[in-house]
């Protein structure tokens, strides 16, 4: 993901120049992270895109006005929260939703095992902590951790506290080194 | 003995722990102050066997914060530009008169959201030719890019090894990602008058549009031109045959043994040319052609891309999206796949077994698993020694 300051820098030739570089820029950093948040409330990958596709036509129609949106990362997520919420309710599927009951998708964090001290096996087990936790903890986890997002950028996005921000990433963490410690010990009974 | 005291937590030390880990939390995501980063040391010390979470969590943590741009959001984007353009907003007027995505759009105008998504993943194109003669110096994973000011002509070379992939950016903005065991080649000269280059291997191309400059990949059975659009050319040498496979857009193919006629691919098209086997070391394109008149004519085949049930990405495009996948195709084939994938070396003991057909798709499986895999719906045997595996 590009640094607030080239997101900045983004804003700005998309206001100053309407540069078709920069849109396509912060369009392609942003897709999957905004693709994956859509998709933890709408639940369909075809309405997820659509909804960062619309989210992206306003940006673009409101082009001549980037330069005064102070942290562009936030108003994204934001606009797709709102977008998504939109589509549920139009679909009458609900009236409000929690976040309690989001669908929350994670990257693969598998990339390359033989990099890291972790064996395959490790990093199975960790996904599937990670795949079975609460889903505002999961959520809280893939924007902070994948989406590299700062706590203060999550508390606005969400609408919570940094502190519950702490006690939701400590369950997370925990769970975690329980995980690992559990498949450690076996191993090292084995041996 | 270390390990009993994380299993068996007292309430106390589960509180203490969660510290630990709201602390671990937030140093990983950069936001720990200088205090709260002389506590976690002070918790760290005084409990020792924490290490090996702390380097876990590091490692966990270093690794996902690079996300390379994804074709897929390439791909997204065409269909966002789509979109726009048929609600009346068409941002990329600029210097562009009637491209190729034209053919798409007019097509598309009615089409509901689900098969345009479709029809966008069936514009990845792939290119297989089968080797290239012009440029022989090796390296791994090195990018020699040198464009001063001189009047000579620089060349620039990225290679991969097998087991690796890289993804580059062309001065022009145009992307490619390269498959193991590949090798683009460009010169100083780029993007001057007109974008060249030169493929050794599988590359998947996002052109960026320009049709004043056409785009022109050559290897050394096939040259494809293009003039902005997504695309996959696989041209490996020592490969059987050379194919290029179009996900979007439209592409014009040449190929060097029948230079005058020109293949035009549509979306979710691919081109196969059975390769000569001596086009691995032909030192220039003319000594190609004189060769080939005691050759036999190649043989060109243009066929559909392959899909797997339930898959949005093509068998031809798999690779770049992380993914080893093959769909009926001969064992002696998938070896070759696995080679670059896993950087070892297959030897068939036993012939019957070069021709049996196979299926898979995968994605993080090591060659172990792999090999288990196949074993389990095919019935053969094999072993695997270091980087070499036996077929029996």
């Amino acid at each position: 993901m590009p640094s607030p300051t080239e997101i900045k820098e983004l804003q700005r030739r998309l206001a100053v120049y309407d540069d078709e570089a920069a849109y396509r820029e912060l369009f392609i950093a942003f897709y999957k992270p905004l693709q994956q948040f859509a998709f933890s409330f709408v639940k369909t990958r075809d309405l997820a895109e659509e909804i960062v596709s619309d989210v992206f036509m306003r940006i673009w129609e409101k082009r001549g006005e980037m330069e005064t949106i102070h942290n562009l990362k936030v108003y994204l997520y934001v606009s797709i929260k709102n977008t998504s919420l939109k589509y549920l309710l139009k679909q009458q599927r609900q009236v409000a939703i929690s976040i309690d009951e989001l669908d929350v998708e994670l990257e693969s964090f598998l990339r390359t095992p033989e990099e890291l001290m972790l064996t395959a096996e490790m990093m199975n087990k960790i996904q599937q902590t990670v795949n079975s936790l609460p889903p505002r903890c999961k959520l809280i986890f893939k924007l902070i951790k994948e989406d590299g997002l700062r706590y203060k950028e999550v508390a606005e996005i969400l609408n919570i506290t940094v502190k519950t921000i702490d006690n939701q990433l400590a369950i997370a963490l925990r769970k975690i080194n329980k995980a690992v410690s559990v498949d450690l010990e076996r191993v090292l009974r084995n041996n | 003995m270390f390990l009993g005291s994380l299993t068996g937590t007292t309430a106390l030390l589960r509180m203490k722990n969660d510290r630990i880990w709201e602390l671990m939390a937030r140093k990983m995501s950069g936001e720990l102050s200088s205090g709260e980063l002389d506590e976690l040391d002070q918790i760290l010390r005084d409990n020792p066997h924490l290490h090996f979470s702390v380097q876990a969590f590091s490692d966990l943590w270093r690794h996902s914060s690079t996300s390379p741009i994804s074709p897929e959001a390439i791909e997204a984007y065409g269909r966002h530009l789509q979109k726009m353009k048929q609600l009346g907003f068409d941002i990329t007027t600029a210097g562009t008169v009637k491209d190729d995505e034209s053919v798409l759009i007019e097509g598309s105008r009615k089409i509901p959201m689900k098969r345009y998504i479709w029809l966008a993943a069936a514009t990845l194109v792939a290119v297989l030719a089968g080797g290239w003669y012009f440029f022989s110096s090796q390296s791994d994973i090195t990018v020699i890019a040198s464009a001063p000011p001189t009047k000579e002509v620089n060349n620039s070379e990225v290679s991969t090894k097998y087991g690796s992939k890289t993804r580059i950016q062309l001065p022009d903005g145009s992307q490619v990602w390269l498959n193991a065991g590949s090798k683009l080649n460009y010169t100083s000269e780029f993007g001057k008058t007109i974008r060249e280059v030169q493929l050794i291997g599988e590359g998947f191309f996002d052109v960026v549009k320009n049709v004043d400059k056409p785009f022109i990949i050559h290897t050394a059975s096939i040259d494809i031109k293009v003039l902005g659009t997504q695309f996959n050319v696989k041209s490996y040498p020592g490969d059987k045959t050379s194919e290029t496979s179009l996900v979007r857009g439209s592409v014009e193919v040449v190929v060097h043994k029948r230079p005058d006629q020109k293949y035009i691919l549509k979306p979710n098209e691919k081109i196969v040319v059975l390769n000569d086997d001596r086009t691995t070391s032909s030192p220039s394109p003319q000594a190609e052609v004189v060769k080939t008149k005691e050759v036999k004519e190649p043989i060109i085949a243009i066929k559909n891309l392959t899909y797997k049930k339930g898959d949005s990405v093509s068998v031809e495009t798999a690779w770049a999206y992380n993914k080893l996948s093959f769909e009926d195709e001969s064992f002696v084939e998938v070896a070759k796949k696995m080679e670059r994938w896993y950087d070892v070396e297959f030897e068939f003991r036993n012939s019957k077994m070069e021709d049996i057909r196979l299926q898979g798709s995968f994605i993080r499986e090591t060659l172990a698993q792999a090999m288990e895999a196949l074993k389990y719906t095919n019935r053969f045997k094999y072993e695997i020694d270091g980087k070499k595996v036996t077929i029996y």
